[in-house]
């Protein structure tokens, strides 16, 4: 049954949208470090709940910058170990975390496994998207 | 023509053991465990018409010179650019394995710390080389994109090349 509210725990099912830098994408695929938290993902990996947020939305970044849109699923998601938690913004209450990707351990290799193996589930690939001025 | 060597996965391990402490230790162990996970004999070909010399130097044109002009360009909400001293490193990273006659990475992207990351991607092998910040050298190793082999080096610029 897709969230209706942002609190809401996330299905198996949901599709989640992670956005990538540019640099982070080709014609190889996601790089892993498309998935590699940064110092500012302290309590989890940031992701957008596709039920609850539009693909327009979850694009975009900083202004005139560009970005990918990666979708996964969150089935996918949690049989690789990942812990999907919802984490609603008050400007966006489809936005989730994946709690087990962290500032603190984004040089560890679990880390590097898993983000790895991440870019094996990832769905689709949307964009590029151009965030503006 | 290109020279075209041959080498078993024993002779690649020795060699490994042998110039563990050389400059071009971390990029032979990439072609040592390409091949270990392999369990084949690899070949390679070293030659200044090496297609992989040009796409090297694609790679170091086109994108690690172009972030040097304008590293900001990089920058983004929790990303460090890599500083104008970890460009050059990896440029002269590059120029080293290039002349080396080492395979082209698949893609170089920076890293959200202020790194660099050289990716190579072969059927099932997947290696990355994390340049740091802190001038260390990180290798990793994934078969099927699970990680099968770490190793932290100390940046072998320091190492005369």
């Amino acid at each position: 049954m897709p969230a209706k509210t942002g609190s809401d725990p996330v299905g198996d099912d949901e599709l989640l949208y992670r956005r990538i830098r540019k640099d982070l994408y080709s014609e190889a695929g996601p790089s892993p470090d498309a998935f590699r938290p940064t110092r500012h993902d302290e309590t989890g990996l940031s992701v957008y709940r596709a039920a609850l947020t539009s693909l327009t939305k979850a694009a975009s970044g900083s202004p005139g910058k560009t970005y990918y849109v990666a979708v996964l699923r969150a089935g996918d998601l949690r049989n690789i170990g990942i812990v999907v938690t919802p984490a609603p913004l008050q400007d966006d209450p489809g936005h989730a975390e994946l709690t087990n990707l962290t500032a603190s351990n984004r040089r560890t290799a679990e880390t590097a496994d898993i983000t790895a193996q991440m870019t094996r589930i990832c769905r689709e690939i949307h964009g590029p998207f151009s965030t503006l001025r | 023509m290109g020279e075209t060597a041959t080498l078993s996965e024993e002779s690649l391990r020795l060699a490994v053991d042998t110039c563990a402490d050389e400059a071009s230790a971390a990029f032979s162990y990439l072609t040592n465990y390409v091949a270990a996970l392999a369990k084949t004999p690899i070949s390679f070909v070293r030659s200044k018409n090496n297609p992989a010399t040009e796409a090297w130097q694609n790679l170091i044109d086109h994108k690690l010179i172009e972030w040097s002009r304008d590293p900001s360009m990089l920058e983004d909400d929790g990303i460090d650019a890599p500083s104008g001293e970890t460009i050059r490193d990896a440029i002269n990273l590059a120029n080293f394995w290039k002349k080396q006659g080492w395979p082209a990475p698949t893609r170089i992207v920076p890293d959200s710390d202020g790194g660099i990351v050289f990716e190579l991607e072969d059927n099932d092998v997947f290696c990355s080389y994390r340049l740091s910040l802190d001038r260390t050298l990180e290798h990793c190793v994934f078969q099927d994109m699970r990680l099968v082999r770490r190793k932290m080096y100390d940046f072998p610029v320091n190492a005369g090349f």
